[in-house]
């Protein structure tokens, strides 16, 4: 038997094979445990991949029928100064009873205001903006101007004729 | 001893790993669950979407002037009644229509047409429809509301069959 | 030399060797068979989805999502498929196809109430016609149909080997000439997705003549899948352009929702019309005037006289509806209210 000064207290036989086999055991059990926690987190991630995927067909489907029903909706309703698509024209060819450019710039707000309250959505972003197509007119732009530019938009479109002359309105929305 | 000791590990080792296993098998299934769960709730909410887009395009509630493009009569949805709507779209769900004004509306208006505006809203706020209280009422209520529906909410116009004006209005399904 | 306890350790260590392969294995199959059913369900719920917004807008639209299809068939109104079946929520008259689909809709208007359905074609389809009887009536019956028809489709004609097809407008002008020579039955051979349609008096074709569809001009009778086949009765050209695109099955299942959507709609109309027609009379208002524009605030007050038109106006609907519930030609009865309707429209009131 061989003593080495100085490696503490009682004395250590040489070459002890219960030690290794100890450390052996330690290390398989090691082994299987990350195996399986990575095996778990393969799963846990297709999951979360397959439920994702699964809603955003839904989800897409009903942002673009809010939208669209949100435009529609908004311009086709009658206010003091008439129908607001026909107060909108009013701003570009003039007539109407009332200040038509101001008009449309006050109640527009307000009902978008209205809509996402009622409809539970206050963390919709939106922004619309009124363009002729066949005559000459400014744009009319409502709203925050950032959502036409954002990644995650999703816009619905109608255009709004009289007398052959077109305006294409576009309504964008983000999350906030 | 040293074999004995040696037997010990060995059942300990056996019983970690089974131990291990048997966790493995309880969260991979439990994972199954949550994205079996997960396609049920889509599943539902692609069927309240349906259902939403069903009751916008009905021949039964549309205005005929406006067949495919969500404007609800009034008048047909004072008449019509959860058995008939629930025998053309299918059972379990509520809808409710609200015609949506507020006082902030009249913030934009002329000051001349500031109390006519107001004086309407007060008129038809919160009403629900019945034969008795129509037209002035704003809210149809189709079918029980039941606990634990998912609800969506699309904007909508409706059209006011006694005074010829489409408002703006939001269109609320509740899937059982 | 191996001891007891080495043995002991082996065996054990290959059952847990199995255990956990044969789970791993399981599993594997498991989501594998749930990913390609899964992919299957998403493809017929794109297909719903499509046929919805197609009913919903009018506006026409293409589907290709049935790609890699094993199996898919049609009985209206369940899409059966590899892993399952769809019944579909929306009226549909489904040609099965793993190409290229056309959906379009078509609608028979009545001003109150409009049915409406949708066709899903194939890219490719045709529809021939063999005029054993060329008659002016024959072709009326045709062109009649052929406005319910969509417009994906190719349309011509078939006559012993010759087909030929085109667009329907190029159709409907061949049958707005004369009368030529009677067609003889059709044995060309013809590519997949055609079908032909027989116009003649029955018994018509000679036994065993190919034919989809064996129409009598007069009667308004036809015999599905040639002169030996099952008796189908129609009424009117929506019923036949249903007939010639899908058969008895499909005419059944549209007939049946035509008459669900027709009786609700009445009945919800009968109330609206008593309950439009008792507040007019209370509130004092009288709609029923030449209004200038499409959404007058209130048209003004008439004269009595204009106020008992409206009423008598408003009852002849009204009875024009309750013929809807008696026995009988439902298209004839639907005719009736349109009229009725129409009338109400002329006066303003609607």
């Amino acid at each position: 038997m061989k003593f080495r000064l100085g490696s503490g207290c009682g004395m250590r036989p040489h070459g002890n094979p219960g030690g290794a086999a100890s450390k052996g055991q330690t290390s398989m059990i090691a082994i299987a445990i990350a195996v399986v926690m990575l095996v778990l987190i393969m799963i846990f991630m297709l999951s979360s991949a397959l439920s994702s995927q699964a809603g955003q067909s839904t989800r897409s489907e009903y942002r673009n029928l809010f939208a669209h029903n949100a435009l529609i909706s908004v311009l086709r309703t009658d206010t003091e100064c008439g129908i607001l698509s026909d107060v909108l024209k009013g701003g570009y060819f003039g007539g109407g009873r009332c200040d038509s450019r101001k008009f449309v710039e006050s109640r527009i707000p307000a009902y978008m205001g209205l809509l996402l309250n009622a409809t539970g959505h206050t963390d919709y972003e939106w922004f619309l903006e009124a363009s002729p197509m066949n005559f000459r007119g400014e744009v009319l732009a409502i709203g925050s101007a950032a959502v036409k530019e954002a990644a995650e938009r999703w816009d619905a479109r109608t255009i709004v004729t009289w007398e052959g002359y077109q305006l294409e309105v576009k309504l964008y929305f983000k999350i906030k | 001893m040293k074999g004995q000791a040696a037997i010990t590990e060995y059942f300990v080792l056996i019983f970690l790993i089974a131990m291990i296993a048997v966790i493995a098998v309880i969260m991979v299934f439990g994972f199954q669950m949550l994205g079996t769960g997960a396609e049920k709730a889509n599943a539902r909410e692609r069927n309240a979407l349906f259902i939403a887009e069903g009751i916008l395009s009905s021949g039964a509630l549309n205005s005929p002037q406006f067949p495919k493009g969500s404007v609800l009569d009034d008048s047909r949805l004072t008449a019509a009644s959860c058995a008939d709507l629930w025998s053309l779209l299918g059972e379990g769900w509520h809808a409710e229509v609200r015609v949506l004004r507020d006082r902030s509306a009249c913030d934009g208006v002329q000051a001349w047409l500031k109390t006519k505006c107001l004086a309407d809203l007060r008129k038809a706020e919160g009403a629900v429809c019945t034969d008795q209280s129509y037209p002035s009422c704003s809210v149809w209520r189709i079918c029980e509301k039941k606990a634990g529906m998912i609800f969506f909410s699309v904007p909508v116009s409706v059209y006011r069959k006694m005074n010829g004006t489409m408002d703006l209005g939001v269109l609320t399904v509740g899937l059982e | 030399m191996i001891s007891a306890f080495d043995i002991f350790r082996i065996v054990i260590g290959v059952i847990v060797f199995i255990f956990v392969i044969t789970f791993f294995l399981r599993f594997a199959d498991m989501y594998s068979g749930t990913a390609s059913s899964g992919k299957a369900m998403e493809a017929v719920n794109a297909f719903e989805d499509t046929a919805q917004e197609v009913y919903a807008s009018g506006n026409p639209s293409s589907f290709s999502g049935f790609q890699g299809f094993r199996t898919l068939a049609y009985d209206p109104p369940k899409i059966m498929y590899d892993s399952g079946q769809k019944t579909l929520a929306v009226p549909t008259l489904l040609v099965p196809s793993t190409g290229k689909l056309y959906l379009e809709s078509r609608c028979s208007e009545f001003g109150w109430f409009s049915f409406c359905w949708v066709y899903a074609f194939p890219e490719g389809m045709r529809i021939l016609f063999t005029f054993v009887d060329d008659s002016p009536a024959s072709r009326q019956l045709a062109r009649q149909a052929l406005y319910y028809l969509p417009d994906s489709a190719q349309y011509g004609f078939c006559s012993s080997g010759e087909a030929r097809a085109g667009g329907k407008a190029d159709f409907i002008s061949f049958l707005s000439g004369p009368p030529g020579a009677p067609h003889q039955p059709c044995n060309a051979t013809l590519p997949q997705y055609t079908r032909v349609i027989a116009i003649a008096p029955l018994p018509g074709l000679p036994p065993g003549s190919a034919a989809d569809l064996v129409v009598d001009t007069g009667a308004g009778l036809a015999l599905e899948g040639g002169p030996d086949g099952a008796a189908a009765n129609f009424t009117g050209p929506v019923e036949l352009a249903v007939l010639v695109t899908g058969g008895k099955k499909a005419l059944d299942y549209i007939k049946q929702r035509m008459s669900k959507e027709v009786t609700v709609s009445a009945r919800i109309m009968m109330d609206r019309t008593r309950l439009v027609s008792q507040k007019m009379v209370a509130l004092n208002r009288q709609p029923c005037v030449e209004c200038a524009t499409p959404f007058p605030e209130a048209c003004g007050w008439t004269d009595s006289g204009g106020r008992q038109h409206a009423s008598a106006a408003y009852e002849a609907f009204g009875d024009s509806l309750d013929a809807l519930a008696r026995p009988g030609d439902i298209w004839r009865a639907l005719n009736g209210t349109a009229q009725a309707y129409g009338l109400l429209e002329s006066e303003g009131c609607e």
